[in-house]
């Protein structure tokens, strides 16, 4: 039997249980250490107000994720912002982009409608949306209202200049056929150009329909449009009824054409029809001038040649008629007309111009004429007429391009001097022309003029006396007048109907049909 | 060591740590069940002590860290065990605040300091009288009953009040950690051999 030798070994001084303390103080480390690694960053926000903003328990959310907490509020030094500080988790990181936005989100009433109500329990909180830049950012300016189109939205940003400002607001949709596609984010007026800036921001994939012949349009409420073509009444969407909107396609017969890029900028025109309205490259500019009333004759009235709308009616020169220095002279009014060869199916080239500028010279000479006409009875609008003309006086219809250089070529070569030699030979000839007149008033024919009225005097008494009351004359004249009256009478109840139902006189009165039985399925 | 006379431990006996039975020290093993047999719990001092270090070290983050998340209508606001006493004395619910400051900060230290004081003693080469130590190895058992409360009003809270978008209370990581100090302390407490108190008596008694 061998005896078992058993090795002693000498007892660990330091016993297995110290690894617990140290285990949990490395836990310890490990946990101050992952926190501070994990430390997000600290922003700075500048806000307007701080209105529904609380140190320690406003939150910052992106998407409804809770990224931070604000830390502290605080006024800027000169007291016109808050500087809000927050400190975010690190997760949050990617989002704090350069183009990354802020705005507290509280209950809000908008075109867009109705946003934030969760807030009105829980308090607000601030709203981050990422962008689509470089990530880093560390101070950012807070928006007071949200953004309409989030950041790195999909999507085509297009501008729109236009003279007024309209009904269009920021929020408000851009409709495409009545669908909305996009919104107008902005609303800028620029004070030295004098127009108001839209930016518009079409979402993906409707981007694709705005091209280089893309038309703009306020299509806001109503458009009532009284012109020479008669009354028009324009309805868009009842959203846009309601809050106004702007709408865009293309004009008819246009083609698409290229699809723009990001920032182009387009006319926002006042209504569907402004838009619709073909503009032609080329066109002549004429010049008509009317010694009559040109009431009712407006800047896009059509000029039509035996009703056949050849171009507009560009404007009224009366600016120029006062400058040229004849005012109350009786000259006759000169208006601008622009007449575009394309209205009439001809291409829209400078040689169509030309071939039409050329028959409309031949024309004048066979007594082409311009004259005023009633474009509308209700409106009093008058269009342009152009059409032949037997024993026409001369020139009616003259090219201001010609007008104007023949205008500056008479001023150049005026012969002044002849002129002054003619004027002294009139003077010689007028003297001896007075000297003449002199010998006829002197003559005997000339003392019997008077004589010769006595008797003319005479007569017209004899003629006065046919028309007193006791005449034939008379009783035939206070017969004409009581048909008059009648006439008149007549008259009356013609207004009368008219200002009822004013357009009576174009549209006959409805016709009710007779109810006839039907069987109910 | 040597150990009085009058002991079982001067004549090489002593109790099985599992059942109780007394057998021959030098056995090493109970010749009932099996169990390993010490005179004394081994390595009472240092593991009580590694353990009371362990405690010390988690009842940091349990301070520091919130150990409880009261989310009323979506709004989270989460409290430290302080930071919760002094919002229930600024609320006047003072007895609620005494509640919950000797059940989470005294009872704790208390417990901490006591046995730091008992192991120290053990180390030490002229120790405190051991009547002086006996009562206060006293006051840690009963204190040690204590330790959970903290532990239990959160574990109660978020069992309780779940009404969900109202107000939800949720445990943070404080509740953890506290937990963790309460488990080391009572450990601590069970490493420590109390007859290493009177062991120093009867040598000096001798």
């Amino acid at each position: 039997m061998t005896e078992a030798i058993a090795s002693i070994k000498p007892r660990r001084k330091v016993p297995v249980i110290w690894l617990v303390p140290i285990v949990a103080a490395l836990l310890g480390v490990w946990l101050v250490v992952y926190n501070y690694l994990n430390q997000g960053p600290t922003i700075t926000i500048n806000f307007s107000t701080a209105a529904g903003i609380q140190a320690g328990k406003t939150k910052i959310k992106s998407l409804d994720v809770e990224l931070g907490v604000v830390t502290t509020v605080e006024l800027t030094k000169d007291l016109s912002e808050v500087i809000v500080t927050a400190e975010l988790e690190s997760f949050a990181r990617p989002l704090l982009t350069e183009d990354s936005q802020f705005w507290v989100v509280r209950p809000r009433i908008g075109p867009g409608g109705i946003s934030g109500l969760g807030t009105i329990l829980s308090g607000g909180h601030i709203n981050l949306e990422a962008g689509t830049g470089k990530a880093g950012r560390k101070k950012f300016a807070g928006l007071d209202n949200p953004p309409v189109t989030p950041a790195g939205t999909p999507g085509l940003q297009v501008y729109l200049a236009s003279e007024r400002a309209g009904s269009v607001n920021a929020g408000d949709p851009v409709l495409f056929r009545g669908y909305r596609v996009g919104s107008v984010e902005t609303t800028e007026f620029d004070a030295s150009g004098q127009s108001v800036s839209y930016g518009l921001f079409i979402d993906a994939p409707y981007d694709k329909l705005v091209t280089e012949n893309t038309r703009f349009w306020n299509a806001s409420g109503i458009t009532l449009e009284a012109g020479a073509n008669g009354v028009k009444l324009e309805l868009g969407s009842l959203q846009s009824l309601l809050v106004g909107g702007v709408a865009f396609d293309l004009p008819d017969g246009v083609l698409p054409g290229v699809q723009v890029k990001n920032g182009e900028e387009f006319a926002l025109f006042a209504n569907l029809a402004a838009a619709n309205r073909k503009s032609y490259d080329n066109f002549i500019q004429f010049v008509v001038a009317f010694d009559q009333s040109v009431r009712g004759l407006r800047a896009g009235a059509p000029v039509e040649y035996r009703g056949i709308q050849i171009g507009t009616v560009e404007r009224l020169l009366i600016r120029e008629l006062v400058s040229d220095g004849i005012k109350g002279s009786g000259d006759p009014i000169p208006v601008l007309l622009k007449i575009e060869p394309a209205r009439l199916g001809l291409p829209d080239t400078a040689a169509a111009v030309t071939d039409m500028q050329e028959a409309i010279a031949e024309g004048v000479k066979r007594g082409l004429r311009a004259k005023l006409g009633t474009g509308n009875l209700l409106t009093g609008s008058s269009i342009i007429d152009i059409d032949y003309v037997d024993n026409a006086a001369p020139a009616g219809l003259a090219r201001i391009q010609r007008q104007l250089g023949n205008l500056l070529a008479k001023l150049n070569d005026l012969p002044l001097e002849p002129a002054i030699a003619n004027l002294n030979a009139t003077l010689v000839d007028l003297q001896s022309t007075l000297g003449s007149v002199n010998g006829l008033v002197a003559s005997d024919a000339t003392q019997a003029i008077p004589v010769a009225i006595n008797d003319t005097l005479r007569e017209l008494n004899a003629t006065l006396d046919a028309f007193s009351p006791d005449s034939q004359n008379a009783d035939s004249i206070s017969r004409s007048l009581s048909d008059l009256n009648q006439t008149l009478r007549n008259l009356e109840s013609l207004t009368r109907t008219l200002s009822a139902k004013p357009n009576s006189i174009i549209f006959a009165p409805p016709v009710t049909v007779d109810p006839v039985p039907q069987r109910k399925d | 060591m040597s150990y009085p006379a009058n002991t079982a431990a001067a004549q090489g006996l002593a109790l099985c740590h599992v059942c109780g039975h007394l057998d021959k020290v030098e056995l090493h093993e109970c010749t009932r069940c099996g169990g390993g047999l010490h005179l004394r719990k081994t390595d009472s001092l240092q593991r009580t002590l590694a353990l009371l270090v362990t405690a010390v070290i988690l009842y940091i983050p349990a301070n520091i860290l919130p150990i409880m998340n009261t989310v009323q209508l979506g709004k989270g606001e989460p409290a430290t065990i302080l930071g919760g006493v002094v919002l229930l004395i600024s609320m006047g619910s003072y007895p609620i605040a005494g509640v919950i400051f000797i059940a989470s900060v005294m009872v704790p230290v208390a417990k901490l300091m006591a046995l730091f004081y008992l192991t120290w003693n053990g180390f030490r080469r002229e120790p405190a009288s051991a009547m002086q130590c006996t009562k206060i190895y006293r006051l840690t058992e009963l204190v040690g009953k204590w330790s959970m409360v903290d532990v239990f009003v959160v574990a109660i809270l978020v069992a309780l009040i779940q009404l969900t978008g109202l107000l939800v209370i949720l445990p943070g990581p404080a509740a953890v950690a506290f937990a963790g100090v309460v488990v080391a302390t009572i450990l601590a407490a069970h490493a420590f051999d109390p007859r290493l108190i009177w062991d120093r008596l009867k040598e000096d008694n001798d």
